[in-house]
């Protein structure tokens, strides 16, 4: 009885183990087979990029950050997954959107199994380079300190006094700036924008530092309870990313990119939600 | 008072005067650039100190002066910093707030540890140069180090920048020390050339990730293990509500228990910390997750006293109140011990879960275990703190599941007639239970003299 018992547990480990090893060779094989279909489909443009599903690109983007991507009910909408869909548009590809975390983006695109690309006012740089591949630039754009219109603070040199509590959103430029140029200032990161705001009205936080356009949008509508304190000129450009290994695709979107802003379509798209 | 405060106010506000003075003009006089950010990126993940010879980001900022052009500029690194073939550099030229698309690229000499960009339209005045330099190596040294260079006029005058603003520099620590030892090592690199081993098990990044992580589970630990025993009170207070013979006490527990069990612990932990402030309680972070996590954990803990109190047999109530107890010493004396002894499986249960759910705390920006963990993740893009965190979680949770397991089979047995089993009936191995099971069933029942009777017989 007592034998018989061991057997079957180092039996069960043994099916778990080998059950294991079977999925991680079938995600081996999957991604093999997603490089090879798109070879066999017959636009000369799709030729060489490998996307998980056929004739559509998975986009990734953290929808919470209006005007360049929010949700609107249920469904995503915004500057970049218009722009996105443009260039969807002129690869002849679907786009499907997926909302996660910012955050978590470029790790996403760098596992390649969730989604092709992300767009999601994602700043160029070479930190991020290391990991993912960065289309042309797509949009200017600058940092903005946000306060509460009653806050006490008028200039930026103020904040970097260790009763000043900064909060951004986690892993945004905004974060990095903050951690680098208010140093002695109290550091919380957030995870989505707005918690990020409630924070700074709830007076959990002194200022908030995010993209500049965003703000903008932000303190124009529905915060007006908040103004901007100074705008940080970083001159940072928003790019879009794609997994290391689908150069092709990099380049299909930058042709596409270029496309976009050559016939007129990229002043359109600014106009309607950035102006 | 008022008077001391103005003066105070006056001479702040004059040497700010002066200090803004100085700030303005001295570099004015000395060339045609003011120098405005030297900064470098934390590159120690738990402190975000910017440590040297560990490669950094270091941002060059300076603007151009009245009347000036500048055709290049060249960025000296101080004396025993390290510019590799890894390194790279970012030049961003602003006129205000807007980008200006300049034709010039930075170029890095590795030898010389500087960078140089070389403008093909010289610089005209009120513009903006930013110069990144990713993957620099500052020295290693504790202290402060500052940038030097020259630039070149449009006329061809070559000039020294002023001196930056100072980066102040820590010493590497002993883990990063190891890391940059695991750098170096060709089996470290042949694990991380697979995929999934580096995004998940980056030996470098398990090393560097410890100490912050560490950090976060002190920290959840600390809301659990002050969290916990607060629901026990207003767990046991509840309990003791619900069971109570008043209508009105046993409908308030009841709307408490429902409403707490039948809502997410995500929401109540929102309302909590964007709701109170909103009414103006503005409490300390900690406190107010100590306070949530116990508000909640108390509806659990009502009920699980509650249906450990009502599984002792009514006969026993009964009993003590003929024995001339009264009401409260039956509660405390015989139903209060023996129910203890029956819930503290279930409590061990409910203090794993509330363990695992400090992570929801991350969400609302309390520093804990998950945060400082996803911390590190969005820093490097890698999951391998998120390992390590499970690690952690693990520590605590893997003992007490097995401590779960152990006294529900002792109490299986105790509620089975065979008494409370003897210490000394242990387990051998993960399986060897039927064996013990064989050995406590041949045990006489006599022998172990039953919590009940000892609880009764107190009094």
């Amino acid at each position: 009885m007592k034998i018989s018992k061991k057997i079957l547990a180092v039996g069960s480990c043994a099916a778990l183990l080998c059950g294991c090893l079977a999925l991680t060779a079938c995600g081996g094989g999957n991604a093999d087979n997603g490089a090879q279909k798109p070879a066999a489909n017959d636009t000369p443009k799709a030729a060489d990029y490998k996307l998980l599903t056929e004739g559509t690109i998975t986009v990734a983007t953290s929808a919470d950050y209006p005007p360049m991507e929010y949700m609107d009910g249920d469904e995503i909408k915004g500057f970049d997954p218009a722009l996105m869909q443009e260039i969807g548009d002129r690869l002849g590809l679907k786009i499907e959107l997926k909302n996660q975390a910012f955050d978590s983006l470029v790790t996403a695109v760098a596992g390649g199994s969730s989604c092709d690309v992300a767009i999601s006012a994602i700043t160029i740089d070479d930190e991020r380079a290391e990991q993912v591949d960065f289309s042309e630039s797509y949009y200017d754009s600058n940092l903005a300190i946000v306060v509460m219109a009653d806050s006490k603070f008028e200039k930026k040199g103020e904040m970097n006094s260790d009763e000043v509590a900064v909060g951004a959103q986690s892993g945004s430029s905004g974060e990095a700036w903050a951690k680098e140029n208010l140093k002695k200032a109290g550091y919380t990161p957030y995870q989505e924008t707005p918690d990020l705001l409630q924070a700074l009205r709830t007076g959990k936080i002194d200022c908030a530092v995010y993209d500049d356009p965003v703000a903008q949008a932000h303190v124009a509508g529905e915060y007006k309870d908040m103004r901007i304190l100074d705008v940080i000129p970083t001159g940072e450009q928003y790019g879009i990313i794609v997994n290391k290994d689908n150069a092709a695709l990099t380049e299909a979107i930058n042709g596409a990119l270029k496309e976009i802003k050559d016939d007129g379509t990229y002043a359109k798209l600014v106009k309607k939600y950035l102006a | 008072m008022a008077d001391s405060l103005k003066d105070v106010l006056k001479r702040m506000l004059l040497t700010a005067l002066s200090l803004s003075l100085v700030i303005t003009f001295v570099p004015m006089l000395a060339g045609a650039l003011t120098q405005d950010v030297t900064t470098a990126k934390g590159n120690e993940t738990s402190t975000g100190n910017v440590l040297g010879g560990m490669p950094t980001r270091v941002t060059w900022e300076s603007v151009v002066d009245k009347g000036e052009s500048v055709k290049s500029i060249t960025v000296q690194f101080p004396e025993g910093s390290d510019l590799t073939s890894e390194t790279t550099a970012r030049l961003t030229v602003l006129n205000g707030v807007e980008r200006l698309e300049v034709d010039a690229e930075p170029v890095i000499d590795t030898e010389g540890e500087n960078v140089t960009v070389d403008f093909a339209q010289p610089l005209e005045a009120g513009l903006r140069v930013r110069i990144e330099t990713y993957n620099a190596c500052l020295p290693n040294v504790s202290g402060e180090v500052t940038l030097s260079g020259t630039y070149t006029r449009d006329n061809g005058e070559v000039e020294q920048l002023p001196e930056s603003p100072s980066i102040e520099v820590t010493q590497a620590s002993l883990a990063q020390k190891i890391v940059s030892w695991m750098d170096e090592q060709p089996f470290i690199e042949a694990w991380n050339s697979v995929t999934v081993l580096r995004l998940f098990l980056e030996p470098q990044l398990i090393v560097s990730s410890i100490p912050t992580v560490f950090t976060g589970w002190l920290i959840s630990l600390a809301l659990v293990l002050v969290g916990f025993p607060l629901a026990i009170p207003i767990g046991l207070a509840s309990a003791f509500m619900k069971i109570s013979r008043s209508r009105v006490m046993h409908v308030l527990a009841a709307i408490y228990t429902g409403v707490v069990r039948g809502t997410p612990l995500f929401l109540q932990i929102y309302i909590a910390f964007f709701g109170l402030p909103l009414m103006g309680i503005n409490l300390n972070e900690y406190l107010l997750a100590v306070l949530v996590m116990a508000f909640n954990s108390g509806a659990y803990m009502c009920e699980i006293l509650r249906a450990g109190i009502q599984s002792i047999p009514k006969g026993q109530f009964e009993a003590s109140r003929s024995l001339g107890m009264t009401q409260a010493q039956t509660m405390f004396s015989v139903i209060i011990p023996q129910t203890i002894r029956r819930v503290i499986p279930t409590m061990t249960s409910e203090f794993i879960l509330l363990y695992k759910d400090t992570s929801l705390l991350a969400a609302v920006g309390v520093m804990e275990l998950m945060l400082y963990s996803r911390s590190v993740v969005a820093l490097t893009g890698n999951m391998t703190p998120y390992i390590v965190a499970a690690f952690f979680y693990l520590i605590v949770t893997l003992p007490l599941i097995r401590v779960v397991t152990m006294l529900e089979d002792r109490l299986a047995l105790a509620d089975n007639g065979g008494g409370a089993p003897k210490p000394k009936a242990k387990r051998k191995g993960l399986f060897g239970g039927a064996k013990k099971k064989a050995a406590v069933a041949a045990e006489p029942a006599a022998e172990g003299q039953s919590a009940e009777e000892k609880g009764a017989d107190r009094d």
